[in-house]
């Protein structure tokens, strides 16, 4: 803790620390571009079908990795779909050609949105389904619960009694039932 | 009333907690998908061999050199270890009597050729599929897989991972015997492989 300047290099390391960070992040951004160049150099030239493309590989699913697409996949089979995706595309065929495509060599698996057959119904619709009826249920529930008036517990009633006597205070109907409002 | 408002919510998530269990481990390991081409001929083709240069080889030659009996089609290359691990069980195989073809998956030829030298051919034909255009046809997605491909060309199963004396006894060797394979051994394992595939049907 010595007072007086700073340290013999201390400054140069305040100096230098700006730009070292600078540079730091350049580097990053430098190797870090290439990554998502390469999926670029894959798609077509003309900007339609490379839009296309780009959708297409979006919404495929990587067979190996079961969580990825194959966009951003490196699976070598991920990068043997991309390119037929990229033929197809530039022979003509139109997205939903090739989906079909794949769909017929590996199985709705294929796509992350399954085609609406018989059989995938009940994965499209049902966790909505269950989510509605959940909230049906709910809702019916909490009506009830708001129309119904409960009858109270007597053994607790008789305490609150002795405990409002005690203290003075009106006690309302015997019974039990609810008591009248206080006219205003 | 209140109870019966808990218990029936409680009993549906029982139920879609046990369906969503018993699918986690009653069904198939979710990393090997079904075949897309099930049922299905072997589709069109028509490749190179890798050990006959010169000759092109399409799905009716490897009918034809399995004589009309059901043939295993196995997925390899030289960069994929467990298919190192499951060659030596093809030949196995192979003097067992059941006919396996290959495709060469993805690799390169010379090394292909050299695997072959080193370790031994228990391949009867083998396609050589350098830029893995056949196995997109097949729906492969890595190495080893193996189809069973029936006396029609129609292809009955398709096994992912490597083939071993375990699952073939289990899974693969009764499927062949029921399309037609004649294992091995003294004439009444024969006569009850012909009873058994005659019940299975064809």
């Amino acid at each position: 803790m010595s007072r007086g300047g700073p340290v013999p290099g201390e400054r140069a390391g305040a100096v230098l620390r700006g730009p070292c960070v600078v540079a730091v992040f350049a580097w990053l951004l430098a190797v870090g571009a290439p990554a998502v160049a390469a999926v670029d150099i894959e798609a077509p030239q003309d900007p339609e079908l490379a839009r296309q493309y780009r959708t297409l590989i979006a919404e495929l699913r990587c067979p190996k990795c079961l969580n990825q697409n194959i966009a951003g996949s490196d699976a070598p089979i991920s990068a043997d779909l991309r390119r037929t995706v990229r033929e197809q595309l530039q022979a003509g065929r139109t997205p939903a050609q090739i989906r079909t495509y794949l769909v017929e060599r590996y199985g709705d698996f294929i796509l992350y949105r399954p085609r609406l057959t018989a059989g995938t119904l009940f994965l499209w619709f049902g966790p909505g389904l269950v989510l509605l009826a959940g909230a049906a249920w709910l809702v019916v529930l909490v009506l009830r619960r708001r129309d119904r008036v409960e009858d109270p517990d007597p053994a607790a009633l008789a305490r609150i009694r002795a405990r409002l006597q005690a203290a003075g205070a009106p006690t309302g109907p015997a019974d039990g039932s609810a008591p009248d409002r206080p006219e205003r | 009333m209140s109870r019966l408002s808990f218990v029936i919510p409680a009993a549906v998530f029982l139920v879609l907690a046990g369906l969503f269990l018993a699918a986690l481990f009653l069904f198939e390991d979710p990393n090997t998908l079904p075949s897309a081409r099930l049922g299905e001929p072997l589709p069109t083709f028509a490749q190179p061999s890798l050990t006959e240069p010169g000759r092109t080889l399409t799905p009716a030659d490897l009918r034809d050199a399995a004589g009309g009996e059901p043939f295993l089609l196995n997925v390899w290359a030289t960069w994929c270890p467990t298919c190192r691990a499951e060659h030596d069980f093809l030949g196995e195989l192979r003097a067992r009597g059941v006919r396996v073809h290959g495709i060469n998956y993805k690799d390169d030829r010379g090394k292909a050729l050299r695997w072959l030298e080193d370790l031994g051919d228990p391949y009867g034909l083998i396609v050589a599929d350098p830029d893995g255009r056949l196995g997109l046809e097949l729906g492969v997605y890595g190495a080893p897989e193996t189809f069973v491909v029936d006396g029609a060309g129609v292809i009955r199963h398709r096994h992912v991972g490597d083939v071993n004396a375990r699952n073939f006894s289990a899974t693969l060797g009764p499927l062949l015997e029921s399309l037609g394979w004649e294992p091995p051994g003294a004439p009444v394992d024969a006569a009850a492989a012909a009873a058994g595939a005659g019940e299975v049907g064809s």
